[in-house]
């Protein structure tokens, strides 16, 4: 009867013990920001083009567009203008990026230009206004902001710009990549 | 045969003894108290005292002591065993002797006989008065004087220096001195000895704590001298 | 549980106690070790992947060939334990492992790594084997503040061996948790045994002073406990022990009194009649037959009574120890001798060995008795020759000892008689009423021997007849300072 008492009194003891036991799953925990990585790109060569990956979300590819300088010659390199960026957005990704599921919601145009309009008097302050040879006000908000990514990194580095298409059915108001993200300190 | 003054309290103890011992020839006075008996003492002149201890009013100690301050007449206490300060007490003032009650008249009178009886003066070769140190003892007389004065000794104490001065410097042990002075067994009460030594001391010694004459001998006993 | 003493059972119960705190404290501690350990594990395999991811160089956008190269660059570096790094970009899957894609990484995590560019992880057990799943979205820095998402999500996926983590936890618990547990149960357990046990232990001496006669013990009663309760059960039993052992030595005290006073009394008048038994036995001559006879029984009756009445005041004397000793040195040889002399016991019956020159120190009244008695009783209930023996010897505790002998040649004590020997009134033939002795000689003789701090002993000689044997010390060296 005695030994049963302790036993008894072990019990728990024990049960407590094992409960610890044992690597449980866990929801997704969230930790830290995304990694920063080294983008393979040749500064004032490349340039971004936004495309649709296959959730949704746009994503960044280079292109090297730009004129690239000659080592020892007088010939400067120089970034491509935003009008032969955004062109080549609108041909549609490359034969790789193809590969990779990237898809654009653009739709594909066979003539007119594109064009860098100047600025009008009392407009915003460090805003371009692009002209496109589609109709901008039934674009897809894909769609938009894959030209004003695309036209906000090719104009500035860091893609700050705001930017307004003017179409062939008007023009939208000055908007600004959403894509970008406060820079983490890692 | 010798006269006895009896004093007993007990009525049947005084009858019983007075009878036995007239049986044997005695001629007996008994009296129950000790005033009766110190009363009796001129009138009777008995030979010996037997001295119940236990009596009403004046007790047997002190008709001993009253007894003692004029006379040197055999006294022989009464005694229930066991009652210890009351035997030493009675020694010590004076008594020659007990006997244990309740006793035979045999036994009673073996004791008178002992007590009565006088040391033999044996050795005619002998001088019959000896000279010890300021003692002077005569045999014959049977007293005692020391430098020319007399000493009043009692019987037992009598017969104990006569017993020790005739064989000065030897040692007798006490149940020795018990068989041959008191001639009672060799067993007997050894106190009996020392009281009297006590007594005689005081009597003979010019200092009874540092004894001359009769000197003892611890585990063995007394002797006389040397001197 | 009975083999073990009090303390032990105690000391092991809070012992038990103490273990049991301790485990408890120690899972506890387990526990939340082991969640820190594993959080500390994920973080650091979070950021070691983070950190490996970034020291990539992408090309965007990419090919299987390219990202395979940069995964298994990752993969070598695997911190702190080896995983297999996973990439997805758009609809390219490459991996470091022989599979492009992972079983393991489960769509919330493909979610929540696409829909927001942090990474993140999630434990995940599949067959029941621990994995841990790292999501690790890559942005690239387009300017000073802002950086852009790349689209490429690179995942980790690393087993959990818990192994090392549950023993990094175990050194942990015990460290922090048993140890501590085990001196903080310890410490008021010992105490709390010594609490028990201290009214214990003064149980304990209290009972043996009771033991050893000191009635009067009592027990401190402290607080209201069950050992309280024992105490005051202990002082109550004690107390009523005490009241009747009193009351006892009361009755017994006044029996012996009351013997005693009975004694004495019967003493004066027996003086009185022994004074006359010689009258009626001389006159008895003169009578007729009965009357003569009647008389002559008196007489004789008389003479017991008084010897018995002088035994039983002797006796009580003892009972009151108020036997005195009056001791004188002397010859054993010679004191043996005259006692037999006095006795008359000189004819053949009586064969004495007494070798001279014992001297001893006793008291001479009291040896006669033992001896007379003695011899006495060798006569009345064994049989001629009875030998008296002396010798000196050493005893049993070193000291010098006279040892007297009284041995006869009778039947001998029978075995059931030998431990009554020495009592009081006891008669070895139940027949036989009373005997020639008062039947208080061998208790007198025992008790005058015990005065002398002497022991007495009743055997049988293995030739047959009884033997008595008395044990005195010498005390010869005090005596002839």
């Amino acid at each position: 009867m005695r030994q049963a008492r302790w036993a008894l009194a072990a019990w728990p003891v024990a049960a407590l013990l094992l409960a610890g036991c044992g690597i449980r799953e866990t929801d997704v925990i969230e930790a830290g920001g995304p990694a920063t990585v080294e983008h393979f790109s040749r500064n004032g060569v490349d340039s971004l083009l936004f495309y649709r990956l296959p959730h949704g979300e746009l994503t960044p590819v280079s292109r090297p567009l730009g004129t690239e300088g000659q080592f020892g010659s007088s010939y400067q390199t120089r970034p491509a203008s935003t009008e032969k960026v955004i062109a080549a957005l609108f041909s549609g990704p490359s034969q790789a990026e193809k590969g990779a599921g990237l898809t654009t919601s653009l739709p594909r145009i066979t003539s007119g230009t594109v064009r860098l309009l100047p600025r009008k008097p009392g407009a915003e302050p460090g805003g371009i206004s692009l002209s496109v040879p589609v109709a901008v006000r039934d674009l897809a908000e894909t769609a938009t902001q894959q030209l004003v990514c695309t036209a906000a990194y090719s104009a500035v580095g860091d893609g700050s710009v705001r930017v307004q298409l003017v179409g062939q059915d008007g023009e939208t108001a000055f908007g600004t990549c959403r894509l970008s993200i406060p820079a983490g300190d890692e | 045969m010798p006269r006895v003054l009896l004093i007993e309290d007990d009525p049947a103890v005084r009858e019983g003894v007075e009878l036995g011992l007239r049986r044997r020839g005695h001629d007996v006075r008994s009296a129950a108290t000790g005033e009766a008996g110190l009363a009796a003492l001129d009138d009777f002149r008995p030979d010996l005292l037997l001295l119940d201890l236990m009596l009403p009013g004046m007790n047997g100690v002190q008709v001993c002591r009253r007894v003692r301050e004029d006379s040197q007449l055999p006294i022989i206490m009464l005694t229930a065993r066991g009652d210890d300060f009351d035997m030493i007490v009675g020694l010590e003032a004076g008594a020659d002797d007990y006997i244990v009650k309740p006793a035979r008249p045999d036994v009673i009178e073996a004791r008178i006989r002992a007590v009565l009886r006088r040391i033999e003066f044996t050795g005619a070769d002998r001088p019959t008065v000896e000279t010890h140190g300021d003692l002077t003892v005569d045999r014959a007389g049977l007293t005692v004087t020391k430098a020319g004065q007399r000493i009043a000794l009692a019987p037992s104490e009598l017969k104990l220096l006569l017993h020790l001065t005739a064989a000065p410097d030897q040692v007798f042990s006490r149940q020795q001195l018990l068989e041959h002075v008191w001639e009672h067994s060799y067993h007997a009460d050894a106190r009996l000895v020392d009281a009297c030594v006590r007594r005689l001391r005081n009597k003979i010694e010019d200092d009874s704590g540092a004894p001359r004459y009769v000197q003892t001998l611890r585990g063995f006993g007394y002797r006389f001298g040397p001197l | 549980m009975r083999a073990f003493g009090l303390r032990t059972r105690l000391v092991l119960a809070f012992l038990l106690v103490a273990v049991v705190g301790a485990g408890t404290t120690a899972a506890l501690t387990y526990r939340e070790a082991r969640t820190a350990l594993l959080k500390t594990a994920q973080d650091t395999a979070v950021s070691s992947f983070r950190e490996q991811v970034q020291l990539n160089t992408f090309t965007f956008p990419s090919d299987v060939g390219n990202l395979e190269a940069n995964l298994r660059d990752i993969a070598r570096k695997g911190k702190p334990r080896p995983w297999i790094v996973f990439a997805e970009y758009g609809t390219l899957r490459a991996s470091s492992g022989t599979s492009p894609v992972s079983g393991v990484i489960t769509p919330g995590l493909r979610r929540a790594a696409l829909s927001n560019p942090r990474g993140a992880f999630e434990r995940v057990v599949k067959d029941g084997v621990p994995y841990l799943t790292i999501a690790m979205p890559t942005v690239f820095r387009a300017g000073q503040h802002s950086a852009l998402p790349l689209g490429l999500v690179v995942y980790a996926v690393m087993r959990m061996s818990d192994e090392q983590i549950n023993v990094d936890a175990l050194l942990t618990a015990a460290r922090d948790g048993a140890l501590p547990g085990l001196a903080v149960a310890l410490l008021p357990g010992l105490l709390a045994a010594r609490s028990v046990l201290r009214p214990v232990r003064e149980l304990h001496r209290a009972a043996r002073s009771m033991g050893s006669g000191k009635l009067d013990t009592r027990i401190e009663v402290r607080g209201k406990d069950e050992l309280a309760d024992l105490a005051h059960t202990f002082n109550e039993s004690a107390a009523n022990l005490e009241h009747s052992v009193k009351e006892l030595r009361r009755a017994e005290a006044r029996a012996r009194r009351f013997a005693s006073d009975v004694s004495h009394e019967l003493r004066t008048p027996l003086a009185g009649m022994l004074a006359v038994t010689e009258v009626l036995d001389e006159d008895a001559g003169h009578l007729d037959s009965d009357t003569a006879r009647a008389v002559r029984l008196i007489s004789a009756e008389t003479g017991k009574l008084a010897v018995l009445v002088e035994d039983l005041i002797e006796i009580s004397r003892f009972d009151a120890r108020a036997a005195e000793l009056n001791t004188d040195e002397l010859d054993a040889a010679e004191a043996i001798r005259k006692t037999l002399v006095n006795r008359h016991w000189t004819d053949g019956r009586i064969v004495p060995e007494l070798p001279e020159g014992i001297r001893v120190r006793l008291d001479p009244r009291r040896f006669d008795v033992v001896v007379a008695n003695l011899v006495g009783n060798a006569l009345r209930h064994g049989a001629a020759p009875v030998a008296v023996r002396l010798r000196s010897e050493t005893g049993s505790d070193g000291t010098p000892v006279l040892i007297t002998e009284v041995a006869d040649s009778g039947p001998g004590i029978a075995p059931d008689v030998l431990p009554h020997i020495f009592d009081r009134f006891y008669k070895a033939d139940a027949a036989r009423t009373r005997s020639a002795g008062s039947g208080l000689g061998l208790a007198i003789a025992a008790e005058n021997v015990r005065l002398h701090g002497g022991r007495i002993r009743a055997g049988n000689r293995p030739e047959g007849g009884a033997v008595f044997t008395v044990e005195i010390p010498l005390f010869t060296e005090g005596a002839t300072e």
